[in-house]
């Protein structure tokens, strides 16, 4: 803000030297044009406001910045806003010379002040600011309001202010007033309700309650029991429909268990063909434990066959009141197959909530199923052998089983939430690298370009106006083919890899040779000294003012097209030979080749034109 | 070659001088140029961390080729050069986020801003403050660019889904506004070989291409990207040749007329 500041003064420092703000500009102009005597063209820069101050925006603006809720608000948005009502800088400066800093006095100036300069203003302000000033000694904050008014010159604001202040004062009595007398009744009165009721129990019991009481009474307990009853409905209906549930879900498992039990069989089998009976039995263990589970708060089932069975494979289920999980610790990948294949039809069943599941042989897993307060179930598995299964464990959970096997590769961040929160924290979430990425060598010097930097295309046209003019008139094709034969190049446009590509600069060069004719007041900026003064080929020029150049680059479109069966190959080699060609190039321009690239290609036919726009796209 | 930064890289912008220097807008606020002539252990060669905020954008000065600004959203636009270890010049008249800063093709002391605070204002660097200033929206305007061949034509690109394309001699009036983007347009390029042809990207996911000189200006509309379209910019040495970015994490780079994913 302080520069903010800074910036209007410069400018009007200028100001009182040259009373009109329109000259400043001419001044400044003055003082390029002799810095830079190729920098302009006859009219001074066009990229400067040369409008004339508008006194009526001047004039809103001075409005506006008396506003007093605007002398409120920090210089730099006064001067964004009317900035963005199109009023320029000297306008902005002018109103904001205008209006003076805050005074600490009202102002009730009538509408004179407006038909005043601005000297006249203030002191106009100053003088009704006094009288006004006694109208209104009593009331303190309205006074204080109006003190940040400052340069009002309007008749009704003062009205207004006034009547904001009559409105403030009349609230402020009242208040006092409700104060004073209101609450002693309210109390007086509070106190007698409350000794009315200490006589209640007392006369109740003794005498007749009146009518209204007893209703009363009547009916807060005929509401209660109504609430009780509602509630006990409502209990009911939940327990039903969780029964329900229940009943359903059991179903589900008893019918999976089924048919798991017949695959477990098998898969047994295979392990140990005797263990059969054994499996079978602790299966069957489940299924009644399964059938009583037909409340959350106790189903537990523990099942460890283990019967000689070197992978001690270990099932537990428990759920224990509101954290409820159950965790599956697998050892065995048949029994992974197992309990995958449980859990995804049995308990995910109930959710509906799938996982997959990235299979691991012989590498413990935990998958843990846990099961919210809502009954709902959902299964999430963190494996971290191979560092990528990794689900959003959800937050309500009670448990949260490590992994037993922790990869080498760095752990994913849990979720988005969890690594803002670490950044939060300061820490740095696992999965971004510390970079340096500071300089090593404050001080290194930069790299010899390679490549001599090349015009633009809108700027070659305007170098070669400028530095060949003499040269203009010159209309030579024999240079370019001297060009053409000197690098080797033919004159095919299709096969060959960049000489089409460099031919087809030479035709856009003299399209814009053409085309600067034509254009007035374009300045040239590289008559510098820069060293670029490389009036070498060019890419491509600006938009081409010669209508049939212009129609034949219209027609591009189905001429693109036609050319696409050109290969990578050929788009390869053209890229790397363009460097090479470009650094011939510019030799050969640069002795002497200028004014032959300067004169007529204009000759150049419009299949050049239009092969040019074919090739373009293959590169 | 990768170059690793710390942060979020805003914006690059090649040097105009050097074949292999390139300049980087880092989201810390610091400009680090890099050379990539040189071995990366030595890369960034400079770091001018001069910013309070996020550079939004660097631009070369195509005319003097030594030079370059960098405009941030600290309200502040930087003159820097790369042989200096401070900046030359600070511009700070804008009341918000500068997003933008383009130089003039045709003269290398006036560039143009566009900022948060619905203004574009163009700058000499001759003068202490800005010459002209456009309220060309009522939004945001994020993106501004001068026609190539007309130096006096400068197109602003705001959030109010717009491109306004002015004539700086005449300001108060745009030549054309260009509607048709579904969001906010996040830049505009000038076409280096048609002077009336602008390229645009948006957060509509779609890369526009517009001719105002024509009746009904969008030539061109690529919906190639799944995600913000975020840059965009033409190439200067072949005519037609389009490449964008966007939140997608692809580059696409395609000739106009074509689709941009075809391989």
């Amino acid at each position: 803000m302080a520069t903010e500041s800074s910036v209007p003064p410069n400018p009007t420092d200028q100001k009182p030297q040259n009373p009109a703000s329109e000259v400043v500009q001419p001044t400044l102009e003055n003082q390029q044009d002799m810095a830079e005597a190729s920098k302009e063209s006859s009219p001074p820069s066009v990229f400067v406001n040369s409008e004339p101050m508008r006194e009526d925006q001047v004039q809103n603006a001075v409005k506006f910045l008396s506003h007093p809720r605007v002398r409120g608000s920090p210089v730099i948005y006064r001067r964004s806003f009317l900035e963005r009502k199109g009023l320029t800088k000297e306008e902005i400066d002018e109103a904001f010379r205008r209006v003076p800093d805050p005074t600490p006095t009202i102002s009730n100036a009538p509408t004179t002040v407006t038909n005043q300069d601005s000297h006249a203003k203030s002191s106009a302000n100053i003088n009704p600011q006094a009288p006004s000033q006694s109208l209104q000694p009593a009331v303190v904050t309205p006074a204080g309001v109006i003190s940040k008014v400052g340069t009002f010159s309007r008749f009704h604001w003062s009205h207004a202010l006034l009547a904001v202040g009559v409105l403030a004062a009349s609230g402020a009595g009242t208040a006092v007033l409700f104060k004073k007398t209101i609450i002693p009744t309210l109390k007086s009165w509070i106190r007698k309700v409350v000794m009315e009721e200490e006589e209640d129990p007392v006369a109740k019991s003794n005498s007749k309650p009146s009518l209204t009481e007893e209703a009363a009474a009547a009916a807060k307990a005929a509401a209660a029991a109504a609430a009780e009853v509602a509630q006990a409905s409502q209990e009911m209906l939940v327990s039903k429909t969780e029964e329900n549930r229940y009943f359903k879900e059991l179903m589900d498992l008893l019918g999976v268990q089924v048919r798991e039990m017949k695959s477990m069989s098998k898969a047994i089998q295979k392990l140990e063909g005797r263990r059969e009976a054994i499996v079978d039995y602790t299966l069957e263990n489940l299924f009644p434990l399964l059938l009583s589970a037909k409340c959350t708060l106790s189903l537990y089932i523990s099942f460890l066959p283990t019967v000689d069975n070197p992978e001690r494979t270990e099932v537990q289920f428990f759920s224990i009141g509101s954290c409820k999980s159950i965790i599956v610790e697998v050892v065995t990948p048949e029994w992974v197959d197992y309990f995958e294949h449980l859990t995804e039809r049995n308990i995910v069943g109930l959710k509906g909530s799938a996982t997959t599941f990235s299979r691991q042989s012989n590498t413990p897993r935990r998958i843990s199923i846990a099961e919210q307060d809502d009954h709902r179930v959902s299964v999430s598995r963190q494996s971290y052998a191979n560092g990528n299964a990794d689900f959003d464990l959800r937050s309500g959970r009670s448990s949260s089983p490590p992994a037993t096997v922790e990869s080498s590769v760095a752990p994913h961040p849990k979720s988005y939430a969890e690594s803002v929160a670490m950044v939060q924290r300061g820490e740095r979430p696992p999965n971004i690298r510390k970079i340096n990425d500071l300089p090593s060598n404050p001080n290194q010097p930069v790299s010899i370009p390679h490549i001599t930097p090349r015009p633009q295309p809108w700027e070659f046209g305007l170098a070669q106006n400028t530095s060949n003019h003499v040269l203009h008139s010159q209309e030579s094709s024999d240079g370019l083919d001297s060009i053409f034969q000197d690098n080797g190049l033919g004159n095919q446009l299709n096969g060959d890899s960049s000489v089409p590509w460099w031919q087809r600069k030479n035709v856009r060069i003299t399209e814009i040779e053409s085309e600067d004719e034509h254009k007035t007041g374009s300045s040239s900026v590289l008559t510098n000294g820069r060293p670029v003064q490389r009036s070498w080929v060019p890419p491509q020029p600006p938009p081409v003012v010669m209508p049939e150049a212009a129609a034949a680059i219209r027609q591009p479109k189905k001429s693109l097209i036609q050319k696409e069966e050109l290969t990578d190959d050929q788009l390869l080699a053209r890229s790397s030979d363009i460097t090479d060609e470009l650094q011939r190039i510019t030799k050969i321009s640069e002795s002497g080749g200028v004014e032959e690239t300067n004169g007529g290609i204009s000759e150049l036919n419009r299949n050049e034109i239009q092969n040019e726009d074919n090739s373009y796209i293959e590169t | 070659m990768k170059l690793a930064v710390t942060l979020l890289l805003k914006d690059v912008s090649w040097s105009e001088s050097h074949d292999s220097l390139l300049i980087a807008a880092v989201a810390d606020g610091s400009i680090k140029p890099y050379d990539l002539a040189l071995p990366i252990t030595s890369n960034p060669i400079r770091s001018l961390h001069e910013h309070a905020r996020e550079i939004h954008s660097v631009d070369y000065n195509t005319v003097r080729k030594d030079s370059f600004l960098s405009s941030s959203w600290d309200d502040t636009i930087k003159l820097c050069t790369i042989d200096r270890p401070t900046s030359v010049r600070t511009f700070k008249e804008h009341a918000y986020c500068v997003y933008s800063a383009a130089w003039n093709p045709q003269h290398g002391d006036v560039f143009a801003s566009a900022s948060g605070d619905c203004t574009a204002r163009i700058w000499d660097v001759r003068e202490p403050g800005s010459t002209m200033i456009l309220p060309a929206h009522e939004f945001e305007i994020l993106s501004c660019d001068w026609n190539k061949s007309d130096d006096c034509i400068i197109a602003t690109a705001s959030v109010d889904k717009s491109i306004k394309v002015w004539d700086v001699r005449n300001f108060r009036v745009p030549i054309a506004v260009l509607n048709g983007h579904g969001y906010a347009v996040r830049k505009v390029k000038f076409s280096p070989h048609r002077g009336s042809v602008i390229a645009s990207c948006s957060y509509d996911m779609t890369v526009c291409l517009w001719d105002y000189m024509v009746e009904d200006s969008l030539i061109g509309r690529y919906d190639h990207h799944m995600e913000f379209a975020i840059g965009v910019d033409m190439s200067v040495l072949v005519e037609g040749l389009l490449a964008s970015t966007g939140w997608d994490e692809l580059v696409y780079v395609w000739q106009h007329g074509t689709d941009p994913r075809a391989p």
